[in-house]
């Protein structure tokens, strides 16, 4: 088994979350609840977090740049990880996330330590 | 990150009229953009947080909270007339948990109030009353009373436009005017709940939310108890129509013809709770016309129709309420009566009538009895002039089915 980062992004600009009335956004948090307690119940979730929107600062040797930057189309709205036999699971597990639906997945798998 | 643990069911949409009327009782009318604003984004905040972090343990808190933060930002920033206002002031300097009052019933009551003003057009008024105080959304209340979305977002605005520039307020007055006001309020969820039980069918399940949406808004107006004979008659007038609910399709979810319907599979705690608004309804002194619809609903879910008894109280409720809609029950009544060529004479001159121009309804409620008269060439004929109109998709499947056997 080795873990593997969902990294999950969302459009900047005109989120498909702001059309949703009550009811529908109600659903998705069901649906978004609903895989995560099926991740968490195969024992395949190790975390996830919400990052903050805003703030978003990016250094590289001397320069510090500071976000959010307006050329961007996505931003990272958070994280799971959760752990599968190979990338090719992990990549299945994560089609089945509802946040594709709405945004982009990226799957990383984590090196795992020697 | 906590297990999954569900949200009651319709939490978002009931939470968001709470919030909203809380809001916009602590902030004035003319601010009721900025609390919808303020709704909107606590939702959409919750569901970009709640996926990671779990529900949770007071969602409703949260949401309140949430949004009371987002208004509380926003007008920090404006630095404008907005500000200036003592109601606004008194607002920000609210600090802290419990520093605002809990979204209450008297809120979302003076809400509606807003929402059903009279000098607001009638059309309007069901519309923004579903979308501000109910938390239904424009497509949501397009799909169920079978309009374009266009035209409901444009009477909204208009509705609101028209708020702001009155001046009205959100507020509760006093004695008689506010019994006229509940009144008009009452009017709206009367038509609510007809659009949910006639015209969508409930087929699709937007039809029975918006009857049941009809029924919560109806039990928060007596249960802030502003209570009347004819308001208990207009909710027990819902709670027999609600019984009959399910039992208007088969299993398959085609909708039943009226002589198809079993008695047996009527909702028994609809009944029971229609008996209790019943028996309060019978405080009055004159019947009201719910009343009498409370009484023809009644008489529809008894085992044994008694279309004599029935046509009774249709005279009496046209009296009432003359109306081209009662006449065409009535006419049924009238057949069901053996009075079938009066019945079919009556269907026939009201073709003519303001309102049933292009209502489905009519020419399908001549088919049928034409067809049950044994006149198979007037039924087919009416079937087409039906299926010319515009209606529900399980209705018109109804209608086609019943064409069908016509031509068979």
């Amino acid at each position: 088994m080795n873990d593997f980062l969902l990294i999950l992004h969302d459009s900047a600009i005109d989120s498909p979350f702001a059309k949703l009335s009550p009811e529908e956004m109600q659903s998705v948090i069901a649906r978004y609840g609903q895989w995560a307690g099926q991740m968490a119940g195969q024992g395949r979730l190790k975390g996830g977090h919400k990052l903050e929107d805003g703030t978003a600062i990016q250094m590289s040797g001397q320069t510090v740049t500071d976000g959010p930057f307006p050329e961007t189309k996505e931003v990272v709205g958070g994280y799971f990880v959760i752990s599968a036999a190979s990338y090719d699971e992990a990549v299945e597990l994560a089609s089945t996330c509802p946040h594709i639906d709405f945004g982009r997945i990226e799957v990383r798998r984590i090196e795992p330590t020697m | 990150m906590s297990a999954v643990n569900s949200l009651v069911d319709h939490l978002f949409r009931h939470e968001s009229g709470r919030i909203t009327a809380a809001l916009t009782r602590a902030l004035g009318a003319r601010n009721l953009a900025l609390a919808e604003e303020a709704t909107q984004e606590a939702l959409i905040r919750a569901m970009q947080t709640w996926p990671f972090r779990g529900i949770p343990s007071e969602p409703a808190a949260w949401l309140h909270r949430a949004a009371r933060n987002y208004a509380r930002d926003q007008l920090r920033r404006l630095s404008s007339w907005q500000t200036k206002e003592p109601a606004v002031q008194q607002f920000l300097a609210a600090q802290g948990p419990g520093a605002a009052a809990e979204p209450g019933i008297d809120d979302t009551l003076a809400m509606m109030l807003l929402c059903c003003h009279p000098a607001i057009s009638a059309d309007s008024r069901a519309a923004l009353t579903l979308k501000t105080v109910s938390g239904f959304s424009t497509r949501e209340i397009a799909s169920a009373f079978l309009t374009a979305e266009e035209t409901v977002a444009q009477r909204i605005v208009r509705a609101k436009r028209f708020i702001r520039d009155e001046g009205l307020q959100l507020e509760l007055p006093e004695g008689a005017e506010l019994a006229a006001r509940i009144d008009s309020v009452c009017e709206v969820l009367y038509l609510l709940f007809n659009e949910g039980y006639f015209a969508s069918h409930g087929v699709d399940a937007l039809g029975r939310d918006l009857c049941e949406e009809a029924v919560r808004l109806l039990q928060c107006v007596l249960a802030t108890g502003h209570t009347t004979p004819d308001r208990w008659a207009l909710a027990a007038l819902f709670h027999l129509h609600l019984a009959r609910f399910e039992a208007r399709r088969n299993d398959g979810g085609q909708l039943l013809g009226f002589d198809q319907i079993q008695s047996a599979t009527y909702d028994q705690t609809q009944l029971r709770l229609a008996d209790g608004a019943l028996r309060e309804a019978m405080r009055a002194e004159l019947p009201s016309a719910w009343h009498v619809e409370a009484a023809i609903a009644s008489a529809h879910c008894e085992s044994r129709r008694d279309w004599r008894h029935i046509l009774t109280l249709y005279d009496a409720l046209l009296q009432l309420k003359p109306s081209p809609l009662i006449r065409l029950n009535r006419a049924v009544a009238l057949f069901g009566a053996e009075r079938r060529s009066e019945a079919l004479a009556e269907l026939n001159a009201l073709e003519n009538a303001e309102g049933l121009r292009d209502y489905s309804l009519l020419p399908a409620t001549q088919a049928r009895l034409h067809e049950e008269a044994g006149n198979m060439d007037e039924a087919r004929r009416a079937y087409q002039r039906a299926l010319a109109c515009a209606m529900s998709d399980p209705a018109r499947e109804f209608i086609e089915r019943r064409f069908a056997k016509t031509i068979s």
